[in-house]
């Protein structure tokens, strides 16, 4: 598959990424992903049709297992390496307005 | 206080058990021998001077007590610093986990303290496991100790270097396509990457989680086997590990290879290897030769393809597991971000080094609508591939053996202009992690520079016995796993030093 490695499609994957590149990152993730690209051509010679893909690294299956209670972190523990926490929640900016705000 | 230290794990280990080295003797020496090497070859991350002292007084306690506190009791310990740790912190080498303490020990650390080892330190590693040098730490450059301008492989480069210019410490380091085995070929010691599945991954900061895996970098097999032996296993909270018992790996390494096939693929001897490195493999597939083990020539066709399928499998995991880091949950947080999406760009951007960004970056592409089936799902079909291979080439013999790195070490910096440079010497360790088997690097020579050569034993999925008799087979009949770095052989303090005298008196008996 031919792909044209636009400064778009970085942008784009940078987002889906949720990572904020500098431009002299992006201009130099645009040349990395050229050589990627074409270092996994190689694969392209595979006839891969009737071949099914390894979705997982071993055999298994699900196993039942009794539901039984077992010590794990307290929620305070669990907070303890979150950069702002107010127990028992993590502290994020605020994702919803308030009453009043204007719309969006 | 005996003034010859010990050279093995196993030896330590039994010494103390016949009471001949207090615990507190050997934690000491451990710690004051990493304490002399250690500045100049900046592999050891954190020493833990305090608790691992505490820890040895108690050991002894329990010992004086007449109890039995394990198989490892007394056993000094590190860990690479991707694995969680109550002490200290666990940063995987990151900035976006500066500080970052883990609130629980991984599931290695905890068999391993209850099998009465003392954990003395972690090791240095490639941000999140990601290189093949070790120069991609956020923190410091690890150095080879054959030779300092060098690097140590990666991405377990801390635990190889240090392994190498130490004695008597068990190390854990982790493996996703080579990173145990590669810098345990170019530091001159034994790495195992087991089974997939063998041992628990519970408290290994996840790179691809379905090819990493933890395993010992010792001096000798019969070390490795040790250490597997205790951290092998069913684990509860690791979905993916095996219910399957678990051998006692010292007791099979020592058994003889006599009648074992050894499988030479020409796909894993490609143009790529220098001809040093050739030979003295080729050599070392001799000695397993004259110790009883029959060769032939088998074929993986598709083993070329192997490094492209782990680019994109490994990447596309890589960008899913590293989207915990959000400036929430753990680490890094951004200031005043003005939004929950700004919070997550601006702490991951400040985070990250870029290497990570890299993995991250194509992972996230080949997962992407419209590139999906072009390259993630084609790069799982040559990974089918890829397993079919060995499972055609185990029909017919018991262990494949190749180079574990087409070149020895090569300089700091050398290949740090070009990343796909540095992903080129991880060609003939990936297929191990792609087909799930377990493989292991031991030394097998010097390079006319001084520099140590890796052979590479693979075997058949959950037989790492059978790969760790091939070594200790080999290491029964050779003294290349004995030979320490010149500048470190006569080390400093004598505080657990291995110089070669002391090295041949821990060798291990077929």
């Amino acid at each position: 598959m031919s792909i044209e490695v636009t400064d778009a499609l970085v942008a784009r994957v940078a987002i889906l990424s949720r990572l904020e590149l500098t431009a002299q990152e992006a201009h130099e993730m645009q040349g990395h992903f050229r050589k990627v690209l074409q270092y996994v051509e190689a694969i392209e010679e595979l006839d891969l049709d009737s071949v099914d893909p390894s979705l997982f690294a071993l055999e298994a299956s699900n196993v039942d297992r009794e539901d039984e209670v077992a010590a794990s972190l307290t929620n305070v523990q669990a907070l303890s390496a979150a950069p702002a926490s107010e127990p028992p929640f993590f502290v994020v900016p605020r994702i919803v307005g308030r009453v009043g705000d204007a719309e969006g | 206080m005996s003034s010859l230290p010990p050279s093995s794990v196993l030896e330590t280990r039994d010494r103390i058990r016949r009471g001949e080295l207090s615990a507190l003797e050997v934690t000491t020496r451990a710690l004051s021998r990493i304490d002399t090497v250690n500045p100049e070859l900046e592999a050891v991350s954190q020493v833990f001077h305090d608790q691992a002292l505490a820890a040895a007084t108690q050991i002894d306690r329990r010992i004086a007590a007449g109890e039995d506190p394990g198989e490892l009791a007394g056993v000094p310990f590190t860990v690479k610093e991707n694995i969680c740790t109550l002490e200290g912190s666990t940063n995987a080498a990151s900035r976006i986990l500066d500080g970052h303490a883990s609130p629980y020990d991984a599931t290695v650390v905890r068999r391993l303290r209850a099998a009465g080892a003392i954990c003395v330190g972690k090791t240095n590693l490639d941000e999140f496991g990601m290189g093949s040098s070790t120069e991609n730490s956020a923190y410091r450059v690890t150095r080879n100790p054959w030779r300092t301008t060098h690097v140590p492989g990666g991405s377990s480069g801390g635990a190889a270097s240090i392994s190498a210019a130490t004695s008597g410490i068990l190390h854990l380091g982790s493996d996703t396509g080579g990173s145990i085995r590669q810098p345990a070929s170019y530091c001159g010691v034994t790495g195992l990457k087991p089974t997939y599945g063998r041992v628990s991954r519970f408290g290994l900061l996840a790179f691809a989680s379905s090819l990493d895996q933890i395993g010992p970098l010792q001096r000798s097999a019969v070390d490795c086997a040790l250490a597997l032996k205790v951290i092998a296993g069913k684990d509860s909270m690791d979905a993916t590990s095996r219910d399957v018992a678990v051998d006692d790996y010292v007791h099979e390494a020592r058994q003889g290879i006599e009648g074992l096939r050894i499988g030479v693929a020409p796909e894993l001897f490609p143009d790529g290897v220098e001809s040093q490195v050739r030979e003295r493999v080729e050599a070392g597939i001799d000695v397993l030769r004259e110790a009883g083990a029959e060769v032939r020539e088998v074929s993986l066709p598709h083993a070329r393809f192997a490094n492209q399928a782990y680019v994109l499998v490994s990447a596309a995991e890589a960008s899913s597991n590293l989207a915990r880091y959000d400036g929430v949950h753990y680490g890094h947080r951004t200031e005043s971000p003005s939004d929950l999406v700004d919070l997550y760009r601006r702490s991951r951007a400040e985070g990250f080094g870029p290497e990570v960004k890299r993995r991250i970056m194509v992972g996230t592409f080949v997962l992407s609508s419209g590139y999906y089936d072009a390259f993630y799902l084609k790069a799982l079909k040559v990974r089918s591939l890829i397993r079919e291979d060995f499972e055609n080439v185990f029909a017919e013999v018991d262990a494949v053996v190749s180079p574990t790195s087409p070149v020895p070490a090569f300089p700091i910096g050398e290949r740090m202009d070009d990343p796909l440079k540095l992903y080129a010497v991880d060609v003939l360790t990936v297929p191990a992690n792609l087909a799930s088997v377990p493989a292991l690097s031991m030394p097998c020579g010097l390079t006319s520079e001084g520099l140590p050569v890796g052979m590479q034993i693979y075997g058949r999925a959950l037989a790492d016995g059978v790969v760790l008799r091939l070594a200790n087979a080999f290491q029964s009949r050779t003294g290349h796993h004995l030979e320490v770095p010149p500048v470190f052989a006569n080390g400093g303090d004598g505080a657990g030093s291995a110089g070669p005298a002391e090295g041949r008196s821990g060798r291990e008996s077929g």
